[in-house]
């Protein structure tokens, strides 16, 4: 992979297991070679723009696809649509999906756009992640790696 | 958004709007229907500020930017600047006219940011017929390219003054942790002016858009400067003639339960409900606007008072352009500052903020001891405000429109929601819509929202 390389942790940090995509991408920060850039979005349509120019982009984010808790999701956008509906796990405005699909109708994905999410359980406001969701971030935290360092 | 039931045969339908999308449950929308007449409209809503308050209490008087700007992925600009506002006005502080210029400038960025969101990704596929902004970026990339465009530079003045785009983490109770250079600030004119030529694009665009016919006569209530659009600053006013500061908001507003709210509900003086936001905002300060702006919204048929909801993307669009004008403005006066903050010392006693949200007026209120621990804190977000309005504007329009199919019901009913632009973090994600049809002596249908609420 040549070009810059992105982590985006997206979520809130209040809200349960919200929490869940800025927590993979601190993790993932210690394990990513030097030179790959990690940032957290609380909002999902700036993301356009952040990962404008950018070779590889990796985002993480919380996921509601009605599977269990904890499960981790490798999805690789630039195939095709997002196997996930409007339920997709963050807080705003435009979801996920939507962004990532916004960005494809423009022509503004990356070459290369992986997401890493982690089925969530709650996002109750003040609540710490559920257990099942906190013990998959280091799983997830590999697999965000593992995708760069095979990008 | 669908629709379950196929419309107006059955005793019962429910509709979710999922028009904030994401977290279910945490709002909903009832329709009470009795013998063909809309009976009763609740929307209920879970409410953040709430939580933040408890959280606040026994921390430092130094944390509410940093805190309470969490409340809002969207806003945050906003509750930190009521959050400093309060803070100082409790320690007896007032910060020097350059830094409040520079608070005025980071808070155009979150305007522009916030309205081109709104305006072009969440509520013009409405009026021009898609069902997303993603449908209408197939179909019209060069709209919605322009509406990025807006949000971009909106964030580079974020970036620039808050040190970041989302959360901006420079300002801090007296002022910033570092100023912007003379360079930066030149360095945003380029896109401003841009940003100004797309604003007034914007206008021209939404004003040729279709609007229902609906007005209302909710009392208006908005901040208004000594001079010029309120943003930062100003006295709290109402159309009804009420002019007062921040200190007295408490005795003038009142908020209450309601019972299927989670939300607290304001009234004005224990009177009807009144509104916050763009359309308040112009209504009550149309003559301040900047030049380019008050233009607009003239060529706009805007006229002096906005009374129908649905044209408040106008105001929007209006409100973007004073926005980069003032940025504009604010740049090329700057002449810089003696020092990026003023001390704030820590006393005991009770403190006043308000700001204009890009949604509508937002009050902070702290109490702090000698030694500058918070001992409670009272924060009135933009949307609970509107909620009683929000209801009462969709009880007539519903009742007008209950013959038509139940998707299209729920399509209308999003876009007159998102009339309020409400605010996606702090009030609202997810939007059960159950109407409930009775027929008279007969018990009732109901099939509430799916969403439990927290």
């Amino acid at each position: 992979m040549t070009g810059p390389v992105l982590v985006i942790g997206v979520g809130q940090r209040d809200r349960g297991d919200d929490a869940v995509g800025p927590a993979i991408a601190q993790r993932a920060a210690g394990l990513l070679p030097a030179g790959v850039t990690v940032l957290e979005r609380a909002e999902p349509a700036a993301l356009i723009d952040t990962w404008a120019g950018a070779a590889l982009v990796v985002v993480t984010d919380a996921v509601r696809s009605g599977g269990q808790p904890g499960t981790v999701h490798i999805l690789h956008a630039c195939h095709g649509p997002l196997p996930l509906g409007t339920g997709a796990g963050s807080t705003h405005g435009l979801g996920l999906a939507e962004v990532i699909e916004l960005g494809r109708a423009l022509g503004r994905l990356p070459p290369d756009l992986v997401v890493v999410g982690v089925e969530a359980g709650q996002f109750r406001l003040g609540e710490p992640m559920s257990p099942a969701v906190a013990s998959s971030v280091e799983l997830a935290a590999r697999a965000v790696a593992e995708v760069v360092s095979t990008g | 958004m669908s629709g379950d039931g196929d419309g107006a045969g059955e005793q019962s339908r429910t509709l979710h709007v999922a028009m904030l999308a994401r977290v279910e449950g945490e709002a909903s929308m009832r329709v009470l229907v009795e013998a063909g007449q809309v009976t009763d409209v609740e929307l209920r809503i879970f409410e953040p500020p709430r939580f933040f308050e408890a959280l606040l209490r026994g921390r430092a008087y130094t944390e509410p930017p940093d805190i309470t700007a969490r409340i809002c992925g969207i806003c945050p600009v906003a509750y930190q600047m009521s959050a400093c506002q309060a803070i100082e006005d409790a320690c007896g502080v007032t910060v020097p006219e350059p830094l409040q210029h520079l608070r005025r400038l980071l808070y155009c960025g979150e305007w522009i940011e916030s309205h081109a969101l709104h305006i072009y990704l969440l509520h013009a596929p409405d009026f021009l017929g898609y069902e997303s902004a993603i449908e209408l970026a197939r179909d019209r990339r060069d709209v919605v390219e322009r509406g990025l465009a807006l949000k971009k530079a909106g964030n580079a003045i974020m970036s620039t003054i808050g040190g970041r785009a989302v959360h901006p983490v420079n300002v801090r109770v007296g002022g910033f942790y570092r100023l912007p250079t003379a360079e930066e600030l030149n360095g945003l004119r380029a896109t401003l002016t841009r940003a100004l030529r797309d604003a007034l694009a914007t206008v021209e665009l939404v004003a040729g858009f279709e609007f229902p016919d609906l007005e209302h006569d909710f009392t208006y209530l908005s901040l208004r400067p000594a001079a010029g659009y309120p943003i930062e600053a100003g006295q709290v006013v109402t159309s009804s003639g009420l002019a007062f500061g921040a200190a007295e908001f408490d005795a003038h507003v009142s908020e209450e339960h309601v019972a299927h709210s989670h939300a607290l509900h304001a009234r004005l003086d224990g009177a009807g409900p009144y509104l916050v936001g763009p359309l308040a905002r112009y209504s009550l300060n149309s003559a301040a606007l900047t030049p380019l702006a008050a233009e607009a919204a003239a060529a706009a048929g805007l006229g002096p008072v906005c009374r129908n909801p649905f044209r408040s993307i106008i105001v929007r669009a209006v409100e973007v352009t004073c926005a980069c004008e003032e940025a504009l403005r604010i740049i090329g006066e700057w002449e810089g500052a003696s020092a990026p903050s003023v001390p704030v010392e820590p006393r005991a006693g009770t403190g006043y903020g308000v700001t204009e949200a890009p949604r509508g007026l937002l009050y902070h209120r702290y109490q702090l001891a000698a030694d500058g621990t918070i001992t409670g804190a009272r924060i009135v977000p933009p949307t609970s405000q509107n909620q009683i309005g929000i209801e009462h504007d969709l009880r007539s329009f519903v009742q007008a429109r209950l013959d038509l199919p139940t998707d299209e019901l729920t399509r209308q009913c999003e876009q007159a929601i998102r009339n309020y632009d409400p605010c996606i973090s702090c009030a609202t994600h997810f939007l059960d819509l159950t109407v409930e049809h009775r027929e008279p002596g007969s018990r009732a249908h109901r099939q509430p929202g799916s969403g439990a609420h927290p």
